[in-house]
C-alpha cells in the first residue's frame, strides 16, 4: 500500500483517491467541513452525513457520497471505514485497508468529549500506519479546563457587554453551549455567518442553545449582552471600548491578533498530552504526523519505539488556522 | 528542493506561466529581472560593463541605458559574448544563493527558474527538469510587436541569438503549448499534478 503526503493533501496513488485534498481533484475523502480540509472544486467527495450538511451550508456544489458511522465503502480494491473524531459534528477518522495492510487517517481530533461533536471512537483493529494531525504537537500547548476559564471571565465582566471573536464553524457553537451551561442569564447574539450553522447542529442532535441575530439596540440590555463574531467582523469591532473583547482560540500561544489584549484558549484539537495518549492507545507500527508541529511528538513516539515516517518540513500540508 | 527551469523563445509566454505559478504560491527566480537588478545595483558589475561599453552606457540616475546597450550588442556578436561573460557569472551566483535560501514555511517540493536562454547559456545543466513554453513563430512575432512596439526585423535579429524551437523541444522534459488553441492553465495544472506525484516521496506499508 502506498501513501503520498503532498503539499495539498494525502494522495493514494494506487486508487487515485485523496484524503482532505485542498486542490480541485476528482475524488477525495473530507474528514470534516473546515475550509483547510476540502476544496470547492473537488468533483466528488466521500464524507459523513454531518460533514455533508455543513459542506452544503458552506456552498459546496460537488457530488457528495455520504457514509454512515461504522459502515464501509469501496474504492476499487481498497475498503474504507469511518469512526468519529470528536472535533466538530460529522468529523471523522478514516481506516483504509488493502491486502491485509491498514492505515488510519485521523483528520483533526479532539479525544476528550466536549458535547458539540460525536465522541471520538478508537479503532478496534490493529493499525500499520497512523497518519495523525499534530496541530498542537509541540512542547508548549496544554489545554486548561475551558469551563473554569470561561466562568472566571463571565464573572469578571458581568456589567460590561462581552464580545467574542470566534471561528464561525465549531468554536462559536461550542462557546455558545458552554455559556448557556453556566446560566448567566445574558442573551447571546451572533452574526449571520455563525447563526447559519446552528440549524445543522440542531438537526445533528447538538443543540448549542438559543442564539439571536445581532441588533444595535441590544447593546444597552441588562444583563449585558454577549456577542459572538467571526474573525473579519470581530476585527472591525474589537477596538470599540464599549465592548470587553476576547479572542477565543487554541492558538493563544502561537497566534494572537495584534488588535486584542484578551484571549480565551479553547481548542477543538488535541493538546500534546492527549495526542500522545491517542497514539499510545492505537499503538500503530508506524506514524506520520501532518498538519502542524510534530517535533515533540516524533521524539516521544521514538522513545516508545513507534517508527516515525519523517518527511522534510517543506513537504507538509500547509498549516492554516482553523 | 527540486528546481524546474522554464524557458521559451521571445514572445512564447514564459512570463504568463511564471506569473500564474507565483500567484499559486510557488517560488520563482526570474533570471531576466535578477540580471537587470544586478546590472543596476552591483558595483563590480557596473564597473565591468562601463569598462567594456563606455561610461555613457549608464544614465545619470545610475541605471543602465538598455536601448543603447541593445543597439551595441545585438548587431555585434563579439560584444554580446563579452556582455554575457560579464553578466552570466554574477546571475549564476545570485541564483545559487536564491536556490539555497528557502523559507521554512515554503510548503512545496519544487521551485522554478525562468530564463530566456536556459539552453544557450548552459545553465539548464544545474536544473532538475525543463519546461519549454512553445508558441508558433507568427504568434510570437505578433505578441512582441504589440508588446514592445519594435519592428519585425529587430525581433528576428534577436531570435537569431536563441536556439531554434526544434532544438529546444528535443532537450526539454515538458512542453506547454501556448498557441491559443490548447488551454494553457489546464496544461500547467496537469504538469503541477504530475510533478507532485513524481517528486513527493511515498510511505509504503
Amino acid at each position: 500500500m502506498e501513501i503520498q503526503p503532498q503539499a495539498d493533501g494525502i494522495y493514494l496513488p494506487e486508487v487515485d483517491f485523496w484524503l482532505d485534498a485542498q486542490k480541485p481533484v476528482h475524488t477525495s475523502w473530507v474528514s470534516h467541513a473546515h475550509g483547510d480540509h476540502f476544496h470547492s472544486g473537488i468533483k466528488e467527495v466521500f464524507c459523513t452525513k454531518g460533514t455533508s450538511a455543513l459542506l452544503r451550508v458552506r456552498g459546496f456544489t460537488g457530488k457528495i457520497q455520504e457514509v454512515d458511522w461504522g459502515s464501509t465503502f469501496q474504492i476499487r480494491d481498497f475498503s474504507f471505514r469511518v469512526l468519529p473524531a470528536g472535533h466538530i459534528p460529522g468529523s471523522a477518522m478514516l481506516i483504509g485497508e488493502n491486502k491485509g495492510k491498514r492505515f488510519l487517517y485521523s483528520g483533526d481530533i479532539h479525544p476528550t468529549p466536549h458535547g458539540m461533536a460525536e465522541s471520538l471512537k478508537y479503532p478496534d483493529v490493529p493499525i500499520d500506519l497512523l497518519i495523525c494531525e499534530s496541530t498542537f504537537g509541540n512542547d508548549g500547548f496544554v489545554q486548561e479546563d475551558p469551563n473554569v476559564l470561561l466562568q472566571h471571565l463571565l464573572d469578571q465582566t458581568q456589567s460590561r457587554p462581552l464580545l467574542f471573536g470566534v471561528y464561525a464553524l465549531g468554536k462559536a457553537q461550542r462557546l455558545c453551549a458552554m455559556i448557556h451551561k453556566i446560566e448567566t442569564g445574558r442573551k447571546i447574539y451572533a452574526d449571520s455567518g455563525i447563526i447559519n450553522y446552528f440549524p445543522v447542529y440542531q438537526d445533528l442532535g447538538f443543540d448549542p442553545g438559543p442564539i439571536h441575530p445581532w441588533r444595535r439596540s441590544a447593546i444597552s440590555e441588562k444583563p449585558s449582552p454577549i456577542l459572538l463574531l467571526s474573525p473579519p467582523a470581530f476585527k472591525a469591532r474589537a477596538r470599540d471600548l464599549v465592548w470587553f473583547s476576547v479572542w477565543v482560540s487554541g492558538w493563544k500561544l502561537n497566534y494572537q491578533p495584534h488588535y486584542v489584549r484578551n484571549t480565551l484558549p479553547i481548542s477543538d484539537h488535541a493538546d500534546k498530552e492527549s495526542l500522545l495518549k491517542f497514539v499510545k492507545t492505537i499503538q500503530p507500527k508506524q506514524v506520520y504526523f501532518n498538519h502542524g508541529y510534530s517535533q515533540w511528538m516524533e521524539n516521544e513516539c521514538e522513545k516508545i519505539l513507534i517508527k516515525v515516517a519523517k518527511i522534510d518540513d517543506s513537504k507538509r500540508i500547509r498549516l492554516l488556522n482553523s | 528542493m527540486i528546481t524546474i527551469g522554464i524557458t521559451g523563445g521571445i514572445g512564447a509566454g514564459k512570463s504568463y506561466v511564471s506569473e500564474y505559478l507565483v500567484r499559486k504560491g510557488y517560488r520563482l527566480y526570474n533570471s531576466d529581472l535578477a540580471a537587470r537588478h544586478l546590472i543596476n545595483t552591483d558595483p563590480e558589475l557596473k564597473q565591468a560593463i562601463q569598462f567594456e561599453f563606455g561610461t555613457s552606457i549608464y544614465q545619470t540616475d545610475g541605471t543602465l541605458n538598455r536601448k543603447l546597450l541593445a543597439e551595441k550588442v545585438f548587431q555585434n556578436p563579439s560584444a554580446l559574448e563579452k556582455l554575457n561573460a560579464i553578466v552570466h557569472p554574477a546571475t549564476i551566483y545570485d541564483f545559487k544563493v536564491w536556490k539555497e535560501t528557502i523559507p521554512k514555511s515554503y510548503p512545496y517540493l519544487f521551485q522554478f527558474k525562468e530564463a530566456a536562454i536556459l539552453f544557450e547559456s548552459g545553465t539548464y545543466l544545474n536544473l532538475d527538469r525543463i519546461i519549454l513554453v512553445y508558441a508558433p513563430l507568427t504568434l510570437r512575432l505578433k505578441r512582441v510587436i504589440e508588446r514592445d512596439q519594435i519592428s519585425m526585423d529587430t525581433i528576428l535579429q534577436r531570435m537569431q541569438h536563441q536556439w531554434s524551437d526544434t532544438k529546444k523541444i528535443i532537450q526539454s522534459d515538458d512542453i506547454l503549448f501556448n498557441d491559443e488553441i490548447n488551454n494553457l492553465i489546464l496544461q500547467i495544472e496537469f504538469l503541477l499534478n504530475k510533478y507532485d506525484q513524481l517528486f513527493n516521496p511515498l510511505i509504503k506499508i
